[in-house]
């Protein structure tokens, strides 16, 4: 009886901490073979390039996923600028028509990039990365007072990783087809 | 039919005429009369168990065994999508709505609403619980395993996070085995159900494996593991021998005395008690909570003669149930309740038998006591004992004088003989020919607390008092109590110190008993019940943190209910 209420008491105690979060493996770009980055990939079939964690800059800190069949959505916290000051989501398309085209980053060549400015204090936007077959929204939401400059740290944390790195990991690994965009045709 | 007992016959003595070539010791290696056999469920259940967990030890912990799994897995989605065809992908979609979320909430809610209105508060605190250990078990695994959605196949419908194991599945298993343990009474009904949850599992496994929305191991596992917590929980916090599931006014049968355990029965009572049983009953459920009461009709071997014998089987179940019960009463009433709960269920049956034999021994009007009979090692004893054939409760008696001494005399031989009987209610208090009889001696205490034994005494004359009234049993108690010490009984007594049913029926009485003999007796301030011990605060502190965590959980996890 003593031990199967210390049991349940700490299984009821590491519930609360286990299921208050999001999915909080975190999609590394130098990992190519994690498999959240193939489950990221199978979320949008169609998607050339993945999201993932580059560096977290000190302050930032990855605070989890929601990976489904409609997309990905991550999330970043940051000491000053907030719980979920940044949402990356990842989807089959996105609607550019209300933002500005500006040149793409280094790593992002190939890919058009779009900006859309809402607010500068409390800092307010978004950045549209538009690939073929997917699109990749980064919405900025930061905590009143905190700095707009912290954008580019928020930049500099998530990257994109081609897919077909991630297919031909799957493929070394397993033998197998993640099936979408630069694939071999799939059963069904 | 001769009856009757032999008045002066000690038990030693009836123990040698009874004992025949019928009673037999148990050799070495043999059965007992109710093996414990882990069944055919059982044994699929661990070998499930077993299988379930080599696969995540092998996909966690060894590459090659993941490549294994995701080849086995991959070659059967292969061959179920070789089947596709739109109509039956149209048919796959509407099975696989079952594990949506929303469908899920439909279920979830149902049950709970109806478990609300059915007042089936701890069915419904096991089923709470239930869905979230589901929860975070498979979330938690899902993270562990890490196994991405299947590769090689395209996938049809809507999913979320990682396969394994599958959290849909295990989510209508654990909400589909609540609502059999909960809602659907013991019996043919559940039989059913537990074959329609076990077909509708199957069925809609295999539409999410068409559908290649989990691998087939994604799916079983899930199952199983929504299953296998649903039965635990239930099993566990609310077994049906004692809580059972029923739709009828009153407590329902307890443990299921038909079939193989009647048998056992039967073979227990006759190698060990040296009976042929010919008849076994269910008695007075509706006033038994903690075990199963019967009514046995016996023949003696030798003499030939038919007796009728009480009984009452008490399982592991009924164990656990005392020990909530008395974690509760200790929070209730502190230190004047210092009792320790039993550890096993041989313990449980020796201490009534010996409050039994004690009582006899000093003359007080308790039933014979016959012996203990063993139907499963550990887990499963009978305790037999005289049956008053042909007594009435107290509460359809005609009381006369006589009956109001017998009443008194028997707190004050307890008093003085260092006893409390703890549960003087109506149902335990019997009259056979005009003579009183007490009942039930579970809960006899040897060297109790002096409140203790002040509250039997309240309450003896209070059961007293609703079969005649305060001033008549005022005066005959005066015979053998002083007056401080009725003050002081009246006094310790208050609310949950008297048994439910003596309160259920003061309050229909319409009588306010308790100020009557209180207005007889000397004034005396009212005795402080809820008193604080160290290991009263910390149990409360516990229960409530427990409740604050329970809560806390359901409403953090609101997910799995909204």
């Amino acid at each position: 009886m003593r031990w199967s209420a210390i049991a349940l008491s700490i299984t009821l105690m590491s519930g609360t901490v286990a299921c208050s979060a999001d999915n909080p493996q975190q999609p590394v770009c130098a990992h190519h073979d994690g498999s959240i980055l193939v489950l990221e990939a199978q979320s949008v079939p169609s998607a050339t390039r993945i999201p993932c964690i580059a560096e977290l800059p000190i302050g930032w800190r990855f605070a989890g996923s929601l990976v489904r069949d409609s997309g990905t959505t991550l999330w970043l916290d940051h000491d000053r600028a907030g719980v979920h000051a940044v949402e990356v989501e990842l989807m089959m398309r996105c609607d550019v028509s209300q933002a500005v085209e500006v040149p793409p980053a280094p790593d992002e060549i190939g890919m058009r990039t779009y900006q859309l400015p809402e607010s500068l204090d409390p800092f307010v936007g978004s950045r549209m990365l538009v690939f073929d077959g997917g699109c990749i929204v980064s919405r900025y939401r930061f905590a009143e007072g905190s700095e707009p400059a912290l954008v580019i740290e928020a930049d500099r944390a998530v990257s994109t990783l081609p897919r077909a790195t991630i297919v031909a990991e799957v493929r070394r690994d397993l033998d197998l087809t993640v099936c979408g965009a630069g694939a071999p045709p799939c059963a069904g | 039919m001769d009856t009757a007992e032999p008045t002066t016959e000690t038990t030693h003595e009836r123990r040698q005429r009874v004992l025949g070539p019928d009673v037999r010791r148990r050799p070495s290696g043999e059965a007992p009369p109710l093996p414990r056999e882990l069944g055919r469920s059982g044994r699929f259940w661990l070998f499930m168990a077993a299988y379930f967990v080599a696969t995540v030890i092998g996909v966690v912990l060894f590459e090659p065994s993941e490549r294994l799994f995701h080849r086995i897995d991959t070659a059967v989605l292969r061959w179920f999508a070789s089947w596709r065809a739109a109509p039956l992908t149209d048919v796959m979609e509407t099975i696989a709505l079952l594990t949506s979320r929303w469908m899920i909430r439909i279920l979830r809610w149902g049950t709970i609403a109806t478990l609300i209105t059915v007042r089936r508060w701890r069915h419904l605190l096991v089923f709470l619980g239930a869905l979230i250990v589901e929860a975070f078990v498979t979330y938690g695994l899902t993270l562990a395993i890490h196994r991405p959605r299947p590769l090689d196949v395209v996938t049809i419908g809507p999913w979320q996070d990682f396969s394994m194991p599958s959290r849909g599945l295990a989510a209508l298993a654990v909400t589909l085995v609540g609502i059999t343990y909960s809602l659907i009474p013991h019996g043919r009904w559940r039989d059913a159900a537990k074959w329609g949850t076990g077909g509708l599992l199957v069925v809609v496994g295999l539409a999410r494996v068409y559908l290649a929305i989990d691998h087939p191991t994604d799916a079983i596992f899930g199952a199983v593991l929504g299953v296998a917590i649903g039965l635990t929980a239930f099993r566990w916090f609310a077994p049906n021998d004692v809580f059972p599931v029923t739709y009828r006014r009153g407590k329902a049968a307890h443990l299921d005395v038909g079939g193989r355990r009647g048998e056992a029965i039967a073979t227990a009572v006759r190698d060990q008690l040296g009976y042929r049983v010919l008849d076994v009953q269910p008695v007075g459920l509706e006033g038994s909570g903690g075990s199963t009461p019967l009514r046995l009709r016996v023949r003696e071997e030798g003499s030939g003669t038919e007796r009728v014998l009480f009984a009452k089987l008490y399982a592991k179940s009924h164990v656990r149930a005392d020990r909530w019960y008395k974690l509760g009463r200790t929070i209730l009433y502190g230190k004047l309740e210092d009792e320790t709960p039993f550890q096993t269920v041989r313990r449980f049956v020796e201490y009534e038998d010996y409050t039994l034999r004690l009582m006899e021994d000093l003359d007080l009007p308790v039933p014979r006591p016959y012996g203990v009979v063993e139907i499963t090692p550990e887990r499963e004893y009978m305790i037999v004992m005289e049956f008053f054939d042909g007594a009435v409760e107290i509460g359809d008696a005609e009381i006369d004088d006589r009956v109001i001494d017998q009443g008194l005399r028997l707190v004050r031989d307890m008093w003085d003989e260092g006893l409390a009987h703890r549960d003087i209610k109506p149902a335990n208090l019997m009259v056979l020919d005009g003579d009183l009889k007490l009942i039930d001696v579970f809960f006899v205490q040897v060297r109790p607390s002096p409140w203790r034994q002040a509250v039997d005494l309240a309450n003896m004359m209070m059961v007293l008092g609703l079969r005649s009234d305060a001033q008549r049993v005022y005066e005959h108690a005066q015979r053998l109590f002083t007056p401080d010490e009725i003050a002081e009984a009246f006094s310790a007594t208050r609310g949950v110190a008297s048994p439910t049913q003596l309160r259920t029926m003061m309050k229909e009485d319409g009588r306010d008993l308790m100020a009557e003999f209180q207005a007889l007796a000397p004034q005396r301030a009212p005795m402080k019940i809820q008193r604080w011990s160290v290991r009263r605060i910390l149990l409360t502190i516990g229960v409530v943190l427990m409740a604050f965590i329970v809560f806390g959980l359901i409403a953090s996890n609101w997910a799995v209910f909204a």
